[in-house]
């Protein structure tokens, strides 16, 4: 094996140096043997596209590293993108991209994999495999190449970088990623399968989709004419595949610990997966159904070891909804058991703005008060509703006040703009909304309350429809309606309690671009590369113009993907993928928007979205809900 | 099993380490490395004392944290404890959790009201420079008496004359110099400056390949004292050095 051997010149020559030189704490290296059949081991590189920082805090790259390398037979190592210091110190002296562990050249490794949770990160996977040394495309790599894979949220449409990826996963990969892997060794290790072999193999694995046995064709005004599979034993469509149990999944009980600070640098538990709440603008809300819960037993134990093991004095609780946790109260009484007296902080991302979320935020802000963060989304009860926020203005102001009560200065609040059927009374309805909190702590002031001087943060983002929601059909809001939006925010929220942020456009735009891209996109997206991008999720490297001109020099029109309104029947890019929820259940979701309807969130509820099928044993609700609806048809009868 | 963390935040007893620091963390900066070494004694299980307010952190001091780029055999760092151990066995346990490269070398028990005063005792460190033909192009240097480099500290660059920090020199063979300096919170050599020294006067293009040891540490023991110590001795370390200021 070859080593690329980092020298004191060249870690001297950038600034975070500890960024390259792996070493953590439970990290692990496994030597170059041998496995008990006598083959040596299927060495993975986990790739990040992004900085060290930014994929050391992303908690599927610790599930995949630690169910990798429980394996006997694999050797899982990291790689993250250099900055772009480190890529010109490594241009000259000519060096090839390395893992961390045992800063294998990337193309030595059997399988080079990418997780992918933002578009904006394509520009770096084509780069990092491009300083990997690997072909980009899976049509120009032969017999001796990396298989190259994916996987993460963005994949559920991944057609712009299809003809990167020789195998891409659709779904929960803890599931899918060791059986791809040993069937790889198969290929690459004992030579008993060729990379067409494998290649067609692989896309008999439930949730393993393998672009290049796909033709893709296009009608003349450029919509997709059909999705043919291309060889016999190839689904039609692929379908997601999850954990049904979080329990039994394999969680890595020794965190690598990073020697230097990182973006979420502390213990992460995840205490479900998938969201009950079903709001309409939301991709995560629909690809990860099921709702699946850890047991707060099983959590509790989580937290023990991963303190033992790190040394960390923080813990934050990821789920998509912390306050639908079923169990919430009393995971709160096991966490703060196993805590005792230490000093251990406990953190929560955004919370829903009800009273069980405020007392769960008095309960875990024993040691420090940070700030609550809420996102009402829209400042009309109207708009709420088409978008299934499930939330009314009643209780985001009674929230408020408790806040203001409990000590609180203020919120940050979230809002998005450009949603479906938004008008510029809607928007108004931020303002409103936000002087009616103000009304409260003026109120409550006079009525002798101590309260801190008020502080509220309004933070505006643009919406984009994403595929796999009710919206997946909509046109994206203009530049110049959104830019007049912004400007009826910034004139109403001139008050001094009142903080306003708005997000870029222009990232905005690219990532609208290729979240419901086709195929087509990737010979911009390889232009771009030539060009020179690379960090594009860095606003300091993004430039718009650029891919305005590279999709322009391929005839592709930046209007066709981001304003068109599709029709219900149009085959979209990612029709092959079947997530368990219907298109059809979508489209009644997209139609009761319009009507500003709203729909119960799982629970005793089940609207029939269509998962219930993929995973009847593990939707416990809807498969009560079934249950219950055939109970009365029997009824009926 | 470790003991919990005792909750108070008084100190009630103060341990020095002597650490080699060495491994991947030679490649950080001194926030990281001290972040390193509060999740070891916190995976220790050392009763660390934590300091009072909004966001308590354990009482930990580095005498004089290297830089980046520069292994130690001589980190010393005093941690505070909120309950009284055995520093013997409190060194087996922070050894056995330590990060790769990093090993506890020796520890003592310091007056609690000395705490936090290391900083202000350094006087001077020892570095071993380590490169092939380092000797004949960093002795010539010390015939200046000027070497005038620009300092970046704190987002700004201020020239600074470091011929006068560097006390003695000697070379051990042509790859190898021992080297003197003043070191602590009044005057200070950071061991970078040497090597832009190098590529600045001795048109050493390839300086940054040196690899920089810091060898000992010493301090003033007290007010008016008249030798610099080390402030952990190891077996075979009985020299002092002789020492007329402040």
């Amino acid at each position: 094996m070859s080593q690329v051997e980092l020298t004191a010149a060249l870690l001297r020559s950038v600034a975070l140096p500890g960024r390259y030189v792996g070493g953590e704490l439970n990290e692990i290296v496994k030597p170059d043997e041998n496995a008990a059949d006598g083959h040596r081991l299927l060495r993975f590189a986990l790739c990040f596209p992004d900085t060290y920082e930014i994929g050391m805090s992303n908690l599927a790259m610790r599930i995949l590293y630690d169910v990798v390398n429980r394996e006997e037979e694999l050797a899982g190592e990291r790689v993250f993108a250099p900055w772009t210091d480190m890529v010109e110190a490594m241009q000259k002296h000519d060096l090839p991209l390395f893992s961390l562990e045992s800063k294998r050249p990337l193309d030595e490794f059997d399988c080079v994999g990418f997780t992918l949770s933002y578009e904006l990160s394509y520009s770096a996977v084509l780069a990092l495999l491009k300083l990997g040394r690997i072909p980009l495309r899976t049509a120009q790599r032969g017999e001796s190449d990396p298989i190259v894979i994916a996987g993460g949220p963005v994949t559920y449409n991944i057609e712009p970088m299809a003809p990167f990826f020789d195998v891409v996963q659709i779904g929960e990969s803890e599931e899918i990623l060791p059986e791809l892997l040993h069937l790889l060794r198969e290929h690459r290790v004992k030579g008993n399968l060729s990379r067409a072999e494998f290649l067609l193999q692989a896309a008999q694995i439930e949730g393993c989709y393998v672009p290049s046995l796909y033709d893709v064709s296009y009608l003349e005004d450029g919509r997709i004419a059909a999705i043919t599979p291309l060889a016999e034993g190839v689904p039609s469509q692929v379908k997601k595949r999850i954990v049904a149990d979080l329990d039994a999944a394999p969680f890595p009980e020794k965190p690598l610990v990073p020697n230097i600070g990182i973006v979420h640098d502390r213990i992460s538990l995840e205490l479900f997966r998938g969201c009950p709440r079903g709001c309409r603008f939301c991709q995560a809300g629909q690809i990860y159904r099921p709702v699946r819960e850890r047991s707060p037993e099983q959590l509790a134990i989580q937290l023990k070891q991963l303190l033992a093991n790190s040394g960390y004095d923080e813990a934050g609780l990821l789920s998509l909804s912390t306050s639908d946790y079923s169990r919430l109260p009393e995971l709160m009484d096991t966490l703060f058991s196993v805590i005792g007296e230490d000093k251990i902080n406990l953190s929560v991302p955004s919370l829903r703005i009800d009273q069980f979320s405020l007392e769960l935020m008095e309960r875990i802000s024993r040691t420090r008060k940070s700030g609550l963060t809420f996102a009402p989304e829209a400042g009309s009860q109207r708009l709420r509703d088409v978008i299934n926020k499930g939330i009314d203005e009643t209780e985001i102001l009674e929230g408020m006040e408790k806040a203001f009560l409990g000590g609180y200065a203020g919120a940050k609040l979230y809002f998005m703009l450009g949603l479906p059927t938004e008008t510029d009374e809607d928007v108004a309805g931020i303002p409103d909304l936000v002087y009616k909190m103000l009304g409260i702590h003026r109120r409550l002031k006079d009525e002798g309350h101590r309260l801190r001087k008020p502080e509220i943060t309004v933070s505006t983002a643009l919406f984009i429809p994403k595929p796999f929601t009710p919206f997946q059909w909509v046109p994206q809001a203009t530049q110049s309606s959104l830019n007049h939006k912004v400007s009826i925010l910034r004139d109403r929220l001139k008050s001094r309690a009142v903080k306003y942020n708005w997000h870029d456009q222009e990232t905005s735009l690219w990532e609208a671009v290729l979240t419901r891209g086709d195929r087509r996109l990737a010979d911009v997206l390889e232009a771009g590369l030539d060009a020179g991008i690379y960090l594009n999720s860095w606003e300091e490297f993004f430039d718009l113009e650029i891919w305005r001109e590279l999709m322009e020099r391929f005839g592709l029109d930046l209007d066709f993907y981001v304003y068109r309104e599709r029709d219900r029947d149009e085959i979209l890019p990612w029709d092959v993928i079947d997530i368990g929820v219907k298109k059809e259940f979508l489209w009644r979701e997209y139609e009761k928007a319009i009507r500003a309807e709203l729909t119960m969130p799982c629970g005793d509820f089940c609207s029939f979205c269509g998962v219930q099928h993929l995973a009847a044993p593990i939707c416990v609700q809807g498969a009560q809900a079934v249950r219950a609806s055939k109970k009365q048809e029997g009824a009926s009868l | 099993m470790t003991p919990p963390v005792d909750p108070s935040n008084n100190r009630v007893q103060v341990l020095r380490f002597r650490l080699v620091w060495g491994g991947p963390l030679v490649w950080v900066a001194h926030l990281d490395r001290m972040r390193a070494l509060e999740r070891a004694i916190l995976r220790a299980g050392l009763p660390v004392a934590f300091s009072q307010g909004y966001n308590p952190r354990p009482q930990l001091v580095f005498a004089l944290p290297s830089g980046v780029g520069v292994s130690s055999r001589a980190e010393y760092v005093d941690v505070s404890l909120g309950r009284e151990v055995d520093a013997e066995q409190a060194a087996q346990a922070l050894n056995s959790s330590l990060p790769k490269g990093i090993e506890v070398l020796g520890v003592t028990e310091i007056p609690v009201e000395l705490a936090t005063h290391v900083m202000s005792q350094v006087r001077i460190s020892d570095y071993v420079l380590q490169r092939s033909g380092i000797s004949s192009r960093f002795l010539p240097l010390l015939e200046r008496e000027d070497l005038t480099v620009m300092k970046f500290s704190k987002g700004k660059e201020r020239p600074l004359n470091i011929r006068p920090l560097i006390l003695e020199v000697r070379a051990e063979s042509e790859d190898r110099l021992l080297l003197r300096r003043l070191a602590g919170s009044r005057e200070n050599l950071r061991p970078d400056l040497l090597l832009l020294a190098l590529r600045q006067f001795a048109g050493d293009t390839e300086a940054d390949e040196t690899s920089i040891e810091r060898r000992d540490l010493w301090i003033l023991p007290e007010k008016g004292a008249r030798a610099l110590v080390r402030p952990i001795a190891l077996a075979g370390e009985t020299e002092e050095i002789v020492w007329d200021g402040e």
